[in-house]
């Protein structure tokens, strides 16, 4: 057992010391104001998927509430927002931030924007990516407190997305691109982009009310 | 595999891993009945990811422990838009004790529903 601690903690020494080199963000806004809950709103779709936001939704919560926020449930906010007569993410980034403390009594309010959510082939393989920027803004100041961005990339070679080897060299990589086109399940790129922007050393969010190192973990985001 | 050997697993696996913390929540599949309500529209899609969500919150119940924020919210949503304002009110209820964040919101919710009911 000791020396899996060793290990660890060795681990941890080398992580940090290749993260040594990336400037800390600025996070004087977000401990002046330090939310406890986060309203996640539907997001704002820069890409030609029509399906990306709903399905994007579906994975957002999970990664925030597990950082220690209580996070409102996503199509709740969404339903309630249409109820306002504001269905669409355009319209949303317009809106007095305040209104979203008097409606939801949300500290802060979680506005992502989908750069990308797509899939590119070259011959047999295929690469999906899915890229998203989160912006968290005070509901009472209106101040942008945690801004971030994440792409996450995935290669699969021939025989790694379904159906590939020969059968892919035997229908065409046009065919094959269609039959992708269906069938690809961008949740976990999404899943693993969102845990990522939280999570990530010195650019993440530092932890909620409910997470074990709140209040403890400010000299990680602190210079 | 039960989620308790699940979690254990898995914290053992982040042992390894920096930056990887224990979960806060037993999620169960949260996400995928999400899925499901997006990618299903049909009244047998909002069934079948209501059964997810039924199946976590019993089981939370029984065994007395803490679903992840929104979780109640959002079973009770799903209650009201089957009708039964009563039950939906009492979830609503739940996540308001559980999570004080969200106490705001759900008397907002409680109060349209009761002003709606028939006296």
């Amino acid at each position: 057992m000791k020396s899996v601690y060793l290990l660890t903690a060795l681990l941890a020494v080398l992580s940090l010391e290749a993260c040594a080199t990336i400037p800390k963000s600025d996070y004087s806004k977000f401990f002046e104001h330090h939310p406890r809950s986060i309203l996640i709103v539907p997001p704002f779709n820069k890409t030609t998927a029509v399906d990306a936001p709903g399905f994007f939704l579906t994975t957002i919560s999970k990664p925030f509430a597990e950082r220690g926020y209580y996070v409102f449930p996503v199509f709740l906010t969404r339903d309630i927002l249409i109820d306002m007569g504001l269905p669409d993410e355009g319209v949303l980034s317009q809106v007095q931030p305040q209104r979203f403390r008097e409606t939801f009594g949300a500290d802060a309010v979680l506005f992502v924007t989908i750069k990308s959510w797509s899939t590119t082939y070259v011959l047999l393989s295929s690469s999906v990516t899915v890229e998203a920027a989160y912006k968290l803004v005070d509901t009472d100041s209106g101040e942008v407190i945690w801004e971030t961005s994440q792409k996450v990339v995935q290669d699969s070679s021939g025989g790694g997305g379904g159906g590939g080897g020969l059968v892919g060299a035997l229908v065409g990589a046009a065919i094959k691109a269609a039959l992708h086109a269906v069938i690809t399940d961008y949740r976990p790129l999404a899943q693993q982009a969102n845990s990522m922007a939280v999570r990530k050393r010195r650019a993440g969010l530092p932890a909620g009310p409910y997470g074990s190192d709140y209040q403890k973990d400010y000299a990680n985001y602190q210079d | 595999m039960t989620s308790r050997t699940l979690r254990a697993l898995t914290l053992w696996a982040c042992l390894g891993v920096t930056g990887c913390a224990p979960s806060l929540y037993d999620w169960g599949e949260y996400e995928d009945s999400l899925y499901i309500r997006q990618k299903d529209a049909s009244e047998s899609g909002q069934a079948e990811a209501f059964k997810i969500l039924d199946a976590m919150v019993q089981e939370a119940d029984a065994k007395n422990y803490r679903v992840p924020p929104g979780v109640y919210a959002d079973y009770g949503y799903l209650l009201f838009r089957q009708g039964k304002p009563d039950q939906a009110i009492t979830y609503f209820r739940k996540e308001a004790v559980l999570y004080k964040e969200s106490k705001y919101l759900m008397d907002s919710i409680i109060s349209r529903i009761e002003q709606k009911k028939p006296r």
